[in-house]
């Protein structure tokens, strides 16, 4: 979008991209041609010194810009009377731009970041014509709802991104000089420095009616296990007395986290305030948003990722992966964070960042998860975060705690796994193991599945093993017919450590002191037993030449949990 | 249980990766990733969308570029006499739908025009295989308005890619005198229509007797580059050959 430079009567100036319109509501009455992007006239803006330039003095700056940058503009660059009767009047007549200025579109952009990109997509939403959009986003910039922001600024030997903050981009030369396109969120639609962004301001509108929805009862076809109403009833104080922002409950793998905080929404979305809750990863928005749906029945539950089509209505209860976050700005009184320390979120400061954005000044995060990283328990231990435990899982048995075994796996110099007296003391291990029910075998690298499946399969003649990794080809696949029980053993990389539950399933990690894996991925691995309520309990192994730190902490975190959960008599009496 | 060894073994670990890292600054493997399709892949494309999108076996229409099926060099409709008429032969690299089509939408539309660089080999080797080299290489214009609200002109960048690494002088001579409707948005007939006379020669450029490549994004009717291969052999161009990213198949029926 071009944008021109303006003058009003006082002269004060300011760009904008439709001058007929600030003539209309601001009584602007020259501007300068050409239009330029605006990251460009900001750029040239910032060197003119006096408070108040002349004419004279911008269309000096600007031309030497043009001129500089090298761009072959034809035409004349000089200031020219804003002419009521130009085509733009037509243009915006025909748009009936009061009329559509009403509360649903205000309520659509309100606590957005909108790219040029994603205009046709909310044009198509509001079903008018693409070209019309930005002339009612600028009526809205004109009456105090949101700016104009350009895709990205130049800082003193970069580039900065309007959207994620990130200043990882790729410069090209452009016709106005050096351009760029933001690289960090380039998978939700790239931003370019020649490109505008719409940026709500977030903030209550006036006269706007609070909403007390008429709420019939939420759709509970659940109970809480004790732990679980101790934990939601923590959240809840953490709403309503505490002055901290930030929560984080800390929760045994398979303990129903997402269900404790249903109370809280509930009471946010009974205010009228609005809610995010996101996750990582695809797959666990699309399985959350039904059962949110479900609850929450009389509120639609707007999902928003990759998968699905941009939906623009406003919602007060959004579910979306964390990539997501970035169109937000000011946007949500209560963001809740599912399993924060899985990729991509995971050390992803732009991720971090859009949080931070996406929130309003008031609003509060919760954070879910099973291994929660240094840096929030950091946080915890400065009292910037609150802390909830919810250590038992809902069928009230302890979390396995991890055994290990000092035998070191083979290992893989020649290429293959040779028979040695270790391998065949682990063969005698999985053969245990799998007699309880079907078995995930971890190891650290993608190069030792394969070689592994190999060496299973001769040793287990009689059972079907298969192997799979982060980027295999077949990995949908295996991995389905692995939970549907096709399978008696899978060998794996650490994809399968979170959100799989598989009943009587059994968990050996090999080389479980390998330089990969950190207390958090042990213990998600350690997480895939026992998670049903017909098979509470089964084994997990770590095999490895040494106990290293990791293997300890891990499994006095598991222990940690356990104790907790029988101080709190969480656990079922055996 | 405390015994000492096992620290010294952890500095030694520590060591050890410490000089690992050091030695990947100086001996660094990029993990490659498709640019079509993302999958992992030794060179920039991968050879699934090699095959797929530039099908290197496949003859194109010498008259406007499509890619044909059945080994013949020229299309039904050039035979019958709609195709372009000043152009001497025109290529293109590969077959303008799915991925490929994604990519060259990411290029013009979605800001991202340093992408072409990374097939620039590719591009340079296809176009010289297929094309006699000419003395210059000029690009289908943009419009002044266009130009100023994209920012940049696909075409140029292409055009400019090529001579870069062909060693042969780049030349943006032509000019396009009227704001048309983009070509996306027409008809066959319409876009016929559309660009008579939108393209001109600037003023005090010489090219009497030169052989020219003319490259462009996309060709479908190969209107557009038609009637700027009319303007530069008015204007005394001896060959004018097209050189494009994108066509449509024939379809036989």
């Amino acid at each position: 979008m071009l944008f021109y430079i303006l003058r009003d009567k006082e002269g004060g100036i300011y760009p904008s991209p439709f001058p007929f319109l600030d003539k209309l509501y601001n009584g602007a009455c020259s501007y300068l041609y050409p239009g330029c992007p605006l990251e460009f006239i900001k750029r040239y803006l910032q060197d003119i010194n006096a408070l108040m330039p002349s004419q004279n003095e911008i269309l000096r700056e600007i031309s030497r810009g043009l001129k500089k940058e090298g761009s072959l503009f034809p035409g004349q660059v000089q200031w020219l009377e804003i002419d009521a009767s130009s085509s733009y009047k037509e243009e915006c007549q025909k748009v009936d731009l009061e009329k559509k200025l009403e509360a649903s579109f205000l309520s659509m952009i309100e606590g957005r970041l909108i790219t040029e990109g994603e205009f046709p997509s909310l044009a198509g939403a509001l079903g008018i014509r693409a070209a019309e959009l930005p002339v009612l986003l600028h009526l809205a910039v004109i009456k105090g709802y949101g700016e104009w922001r350009p895709g990205l600024t130049r800082t003193n030997n970069s580039w900065r991104c309007e959207r994620c903050g990130d200043e990882n981009c790729q410069r090209w030369p452009s016709y106005y000089g050096e351009a760029a396109t933001c690289l960090g969120c380039k998978s939700i639609g790239p931003v370019t420095s020649l490109q505008v962004i719409f940026r709500s301001y977030g903030k209550e509108r006036q006269g706007r009616k609070k909403k007390r929805e008429e709420h019939t009862q939420p759709n509970q076809d659940w109970q809480f296990t004790p732990a679980q109403s101790v934990a939601a009833a923590d959240l809840l104080l953490f709403i309503n007395k505490l002055t901290v922002k930030e929560a984080l409950v800390w929760a045994a793998c398979g303990a129903g986290k997402t269900e404790i905080t249903f109370p809280v929404i509930e009471q946010y979305l009974q205010e009228g305030k609005r809610v995010l809750y996101a996750a990582p990863r695809q797959d666990v928005v699309h399985d959350i948003q039904p059962r949110l749906q479900r609850y929450f029945n009389s509120y639609k539950v707007k999902i928003m990722s990759g998968l699905v089509q941009a939906d623009w209505t406003a919602c007060p209860l959004t579910v979306a992966t964390t990539h997501q976050i970035l169109k937000f700005y000011r946007a949500f009184d209560l963001i809740i964070l599912d399993e924060m320390d899985a990729y991509p979120y995971a050390d992803n400061r732009v991720l971090e960042a859009g949080i931070n954005r996406a929130i309003k000044n008031s609003g509060k995060i919760i954070y879910l998860t099973a291994t929660p990283s240094d840096s929030v328990l950091q946080k915890v231990r400065r009292w910037e975060c609150y802390l909830t435990r919810l250590p038992a899982r809902f069928h009230g048995y302890p979390l396995p705690v991890p055994e290990f075994l000092k035998i070191e796996p083979p290992r893989l110099d020649l290429g293959r796994i040779t028979y040695s007296r270790s391998l065949l003391a682990i063969r005698d291990y999985l053969q245990e193991l799998m007699f309880e029910g079907q078995l995930f075998v971890f190891v650290p690298t993608i190069s030792m599945v394969g070689k592994w499946v190999e060496a299973l399969s001769s040793l287990f003649k009689d059972k079907k093993i298969t192997g799979s990794w982060s980027s295999d080809p077949e990995r949908k696949n295996n991995v389905t017919n692995f939970i549907s029980g096709n399978y008696d053993l899978i060998v794996c990389t650490s994809i399968l450590e979170r959100g799989i539950t598989v009943p009587k399933a059994q968990v050996a990690v090999l080389y479980a002191d390998h330089a990969l894996y950190d207390v958090r991925t042990l213990v998600q691995m350690a997480g895939r037993v026992g998670r049903t309520a017909a098979s509470p309990q089964g084994r997990v192994l770590f095999i490895a030449g040494r106990q290293s730190k990791a293997i300890k902490d891990a499994i006095r975190w598991i222990k940690d949990q356990n104790e907790l959960a029988a101080q709190g008599g969480f656990l079922r009496d055996r | 249980m405390n015994w000492q060894p096992k620290e010294d073994f952890s500095v030694t670990v520590k060591l050890l990766s410490a000089a690992k890292e050091i030695a990947e600054m100086f001996w660094h493997e990029e993990s490659k990733y498709c640019l079509l399709c993302g999958m992992p892949s030794s060179s920039g494309v991968c050879s699934n969308c090699n095959k797929l999108y530039f099908c290197p076996e496949q003859q194109r229409c010498f008259s406007c570029g499509k890619l044909l099926e059945n080994g013949s060099n020229q299309c039904q409709d050039c035979r019958k006499g709609h195709g372009p008429k000043f152009l001497d032969k025109v290529t293109t690299f590969g077959y303008y739908g799915g991925a490929w089509k994604q990519f060259i939408h990411n290029i013009k539309y979605k800001g991202q025009p340093y992408l072409l660089f990374a097939l620039a080999q590719d591009l340079t080797s296809w176009a010289i295989k297929q094309l006699p080299p000419p003395d210059c290489i000029v690009p289908v214009p943009l419009h002044p308005n266009r130009l100023a609200l994209r920012g940049f002109n696909q075409a140029e960048v292409l055009a400019s890619i090529l001579a870069g690494y062909l060693g042969i002088s780049f030349k943006d001579i032509l000019l396009r005198t009227k704001d048309t409707t983009p070509q996306a948005a027409l008809g066959r007939q319409e876009r016929l229509a559309n660009l008579k006379s939108a393209f001109d020669l600037k003023p005090g450029v010489l090219i009497e007797g030169e052989e020219i490549w003319l490259v462009d994004d996309v060709v479908t009717t190969a209107a557009t580059i038609g009637e700027c291969a009319e303007v530069l052999k008015k204007f005394g161009a001896r060959k004018v050959y097209a050189f494009c990213l994108g066509a449509g198949r024939e379809k036989l029926e």
